[in-house]
């Protein structure tokens, strides 16, 4: 098994959480019509505020609380700017990532600075009785802290939400056609403040996940792009819950895979095999989904990488990476299946679109 | 008793013009009331108040006696107002179960309950006869088919005034006889219905009574029993309107356009056009017939350079230009396409922008890439006099214009420079009959001129004054080619429905 053990896989399981809330929550402003770029800062602003929170209150499930709140705070100004001054969502988003990246980090040391690195209590593991000790499933899945088991329902609440209840219905119209749902008597702005409101509230927990969850700690700049992560896993997953599920895991995965891969001295034949397989699966999809249009040069490169993973797992080669490049991993995947969705038509049809009703009825 | 919609010196002033001067108008309950007047005459603007999506500056609106503000659509809604938009206000990547359900209150809120929504709908279809299936996806159901679920979505908010916004623009002549059907019944039901359309014979197989409005003044209000087309014309323009056009017989010259066995796939290699093959020569104009849909957009997409055809060849005065760029194409003729915001104009761009579009980079409008607004200015108001756009201003951005003056702008950008080849895709699409009458008489003057004309429409009347010869189109091919002199319309209906008759011409 080498690097694909339950370990790894435990801890794919662990990183995807902060990832999966934040893209869930990017869910509900994109499907809004209202593309979030600030994801990132809101992230942040929630892991501060829930490490502050706990530090202050004492406790953990307060600090989620502040966490949230904070990341609210957030899209409030993302919603104030861009939905009722209509400014540019890209430009208020980016600008975003920037206060909190400076508030942040301000705010951590004149709290903070001349106290010392202060651990609080981590959210412990809770085994859920039964499922905990199927084998091997039990440990990757059902051995997991309660942020996560919460994560799961969220995801299932939002496909509720938005395919079962006129909120939804209502929500999805104003991101697809928002002259639509106004002259059906959708108050549109208001629905996408509250849509971009849900985003800061999951984005903050998400960023708590982070600080208070795993670590107990909080540092500088922490959500290390896992905003721009799960921007990119909305899309990978075409705008729908159980896509984006699917995308989350696959990034999280690499990210563990790389944290992994970084404690080995060289690469091991596994991941060769693994790479091989994956050229493999990735060939009969191609030809199976379109056999008819399927480009040649396509299904060639991805059997030519299947016969360069497999030659390699033969050959076992002692090559090593720098650590720092593995780092990069779940960004090189990002990049790839990004590129292999081009031009796809998933996207809300009024996505960074301002809405006048002077000007679109 | 009182009528069950009263408007009273209602007045709408937008910078530049008035929309609505002391409009005064009743509508009663089962009745349809037809809106007429000219492009520009305040028509949408009267109904958009009524449906709170204007505020008027002045006026009292009353509904079955009492007054009412429509702050929003919202509210005429709960007032029973409905309204059907010029462009379908439907969300087409979802269920015209999902569109109908939008902002209607559920029964268990919040769930939105879609299952009852879709068996009210297979309800009111069954009643009314619309043959909708509530589960399909509106992006893939006709023109016709999204009207109706429009009309559904406010017979499930039960409204009791309609508002149809020129429904009829975009219908074939089948869908009109099934749309007039549905407005009978409904009306027979009880509802009250305001019909907007510029064809005087709609309102007049339909309305029970016609407002008519000139420069947003009411002129008047009359029985449609007790009246004609050519009163009606005069009402709204103000002078007596030619309704036949004469097109004098001429010898065509040398051909123009000379397209032979095109072919046109789609992905999945659906076929869009197969074996099109036709002459268009100097002074004559070759109309395409046929319903909506079946390949006439991607015809004039082909010739006008957006799509490359699949095979097949096109010569333009003898010299092969298949592969047709638009700038290729822009040297050699000029393209009104059917559809005008998505290819004739910029709506955020003032009308000026959009008047030299395809001119300002050439002599004299600019100079090594310098442009001159003196030239541009002149110009413009040379074509606003010419072609009656009706506009406060060229600064404006295109989308505050009227329907119909959008359409007079393109129109005006690409006559004005009496091109040797023109094609016109629904030239008078949203045109009120003076403006018809004007457009009539343009292509005719070019045809004498000895310009080449392609004239699609899916208006046969329209094509049986204009054209020289008729090609009707049924699912991307020709099934006919024919000489237009004793044809009648029922024979072009019939061969658009489909019978097929390949006459040599
Ligand atoms: N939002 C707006 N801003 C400025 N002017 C406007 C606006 N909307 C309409 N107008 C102007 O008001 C006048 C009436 O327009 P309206 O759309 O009501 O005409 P209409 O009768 O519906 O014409 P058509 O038959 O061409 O659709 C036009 O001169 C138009 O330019
Ligand atoms: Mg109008």
């Amino acid at each position: 098994m080498g690097p694909f053990d339950q370990a790894t896989f435990s801890a794919a399981v662990l990183l995807t959480t902060p990832l999966l809330l934040a893209a869930i929550g990017e869910l509900f402003s994109e499907r809004a019509g209202v593309l979030n770029v600030g994801l990132e800062g809101m992230i942040l602003m929630g892991a501060f505020g829930a490490y502050w929170g706990q530090w202050w209150t004492g406790n953990l499930w307060l600090g989620m609380v502040a966490g949230a709140a904070a990341g609210v705070a957030l899209a409030a100004v993302m919603a104030l700017l861009s939905i009722t001054a209509q400014a540019d969502q890209i430009v208020v988003g980016v600008g975003l990532n920037l206060l909190a990246l400076g508030l942040t980090t301000f705010s951590f040391r004149e709290v903070f600075g001349d106290r010392g690195e202060i651990v609080l209590d981590r959210m412990g593991t809770v085994r859920i009785p039964l499922l905990s000790r199927v084998p091997f499933v039990g440990e990757v899945l059902f051995s997991q802290t309660p942020a996560t088991y919460l994560t799961w329902a969220i995801v299932a609440m939002t496909w509720f939400v938005l395919y079962r209840t006129t909120w939804g219905l209502g929500l999805r119209a104003v991101g697809e056609l928002p002259a639509a749902a106004d002259t059906a008597g959708i108050n549109v702005a208001l629905r996408r403040w509250q849509a971009v409101m849900v985003t800061g509230a999951l984005a903050g927990l998400a960023g708590a996940t982070l600080s208070i969850v795993r670590l107990g700690l909080f540092q500088e700049n922490m959500s290390a792009g896992r905003g721009f992560l799960a921007l990119a896993a909305v899309i990978f997953g075409r705008w729908k819950p159980l896509g984006i599920v699917g995308a989350c895991f696959v990034l999280g995965g690499a990210d563990a895979l790389q944290l992994r891969l970084q404690a080995e001295p060289y690469v091991p034949a596994e991941v060769w095999l693994f790479i091989g397989l994956l050229g493999l699966a990735g060939a009969a999809w191609t030809l199976t989904r379109s056999r008819r249009r399927a480009s040649v040069t396509t299904v060639g490169a991805l059997l030519g990488l299947a016969a360069i993973g497999v030659t390699l797992r033969a050959m076992a080669p002692t090559w090593s990476f720098p650590p720092q490049l593995w780092l990069t991993l779940p960004f090189v995947v990002t990049l790839v299946a990004l590129s292999g969705l081009a031009g796809s038509q998933a996207a809300p049809a009024a996505i960074a679109v301002q809405y006048r009703r002077e000007r679109d009825v | 008793m009182a009528p069950l919609l009263q408007m009273t010196g209602i007045t709408k002033r937008f910078p530049g013009v008035v929309a609505c001067r002391d409009v005064s108008f009743a509508v009663e309950a089962g009745e349809i009331h037809g809106l007429l007047g000219e492009n520009g005459a305040g028509k949408s603007t009267l109904v958009k108040i009524l449906y709170g999506l204007v505020d008027p500056d002045e006026g009292r609106i009353e509904i079955d006696g009492r007054e009412v503000r429509i702050r929003s659509p919202r509210h005429a809604l709960a007032l029973g107002v409905g309204m059907v938009h010029q462009h379908f206000m439907l969300v087409p990547t979802m269920t015209v179960a999902e569109n109908v359900a939008l902002g209607l209150r559920s029964d268990r809120p919040p769930l939105s309950r879609l299952r009852r929504v879709a068996a009210k709908v297979a309800e009111l279809s069954q009643r009314y006869g619309f043959h909708i299936d509530p589960d399909q996806q509106v992006g893939e159901l006709s023109v016709g088919l999204q009207q109706r679920v429009e009309i559904l979505k406010l017979l499930c908010r039960g409204a009791e005034l309609l508002v149809l916004d020129e429904p009829t623009a975009v219908l074939t002549p089948q869908e009109w006889q099934q749309l007039r059907g549905t407005m009978r019944s409904l009306a027979d039901a009880g509802k009250a219905i305001v019909f907007i359309s510029h064809k005087l014979d709609e309102q007049l197989s339909i309305s029970d009574r016609c407002t008519v409005l000139r420069d947003g003044s009411v002129m008047g209000t009359v029985a449609t029993a007790e009246t004609d087309k050519a009163s009606l014309a005069r009402m709204m323009v103000g002078r007596d309107v030619v309704l036949r056009t004469e097109r004098p017989p001429r010898a065509p010259g040398r051909p123009v356009l000379e397209v032979h066995g095109l072919h046109l796939n789609a992905a999945e290699d659906r076929c869009l056009l197969a074996d099109i093959s036709f002459t268009i020569a100097q002074g004559e104009i070759v109309g395409i017939a046929g319903v909506d849909g079946n390949g006439q957009r991607e015809l004039v997409e082909v010739l006008m350079g957006i799509r490359t055809a699949t095979t097949g060849t096109i010569r333009h005065e003898g010299e092969t230009v298949t592969r047709l760029t638009p700038r290729r194409y822009n040297r050699i003729g000029a393209v009104i396409p059917e559809d005008r915001h998505r290819m004739a104009i910029a709506l955020g761009l003032s009308v000026r922008e959009n008047l030299v579009l395809k001119d300002f980079c050439r002599q004299p409008f600019s100079h090594r890439g310098i442009t001159r607004p003196r030239v541009f200015r002149d110009f413009c108001a040379s074509l606003l006099q010419e072609f009656d756009i009706r506009t406060p201003s060229l600064d404006v951005a295109m989308r505050q214009l009227s329907g119909g003056n959008q359409q007079k702008v393109v129109l005006a950008r690409e006559m004005h420079r009496d091109p040797g080849l023109l094609i016109a895709a629904q030239p008078t699409r949203g045109l009120d009959v003076g403006a018809i009458e004007f457009v009539y008489r343009r292509l005719l003057e070019h045809r004498e001129r000895g310009g080449a004309t392609l004239l699609v429409s899916t208006e046969l009347d329209e094509i049986l004054s204009l054209a020289d010869r008729i090609a009707v189109l049924v699912s991307g091919r020709f099934v006919a080619l024919l000489e237009n002199r004793d044809i009648d319309i029922q024979e072009l209906g019939l061969l658009m429905g489909g019978a097929s008759e390949m006459v040599a011409s």
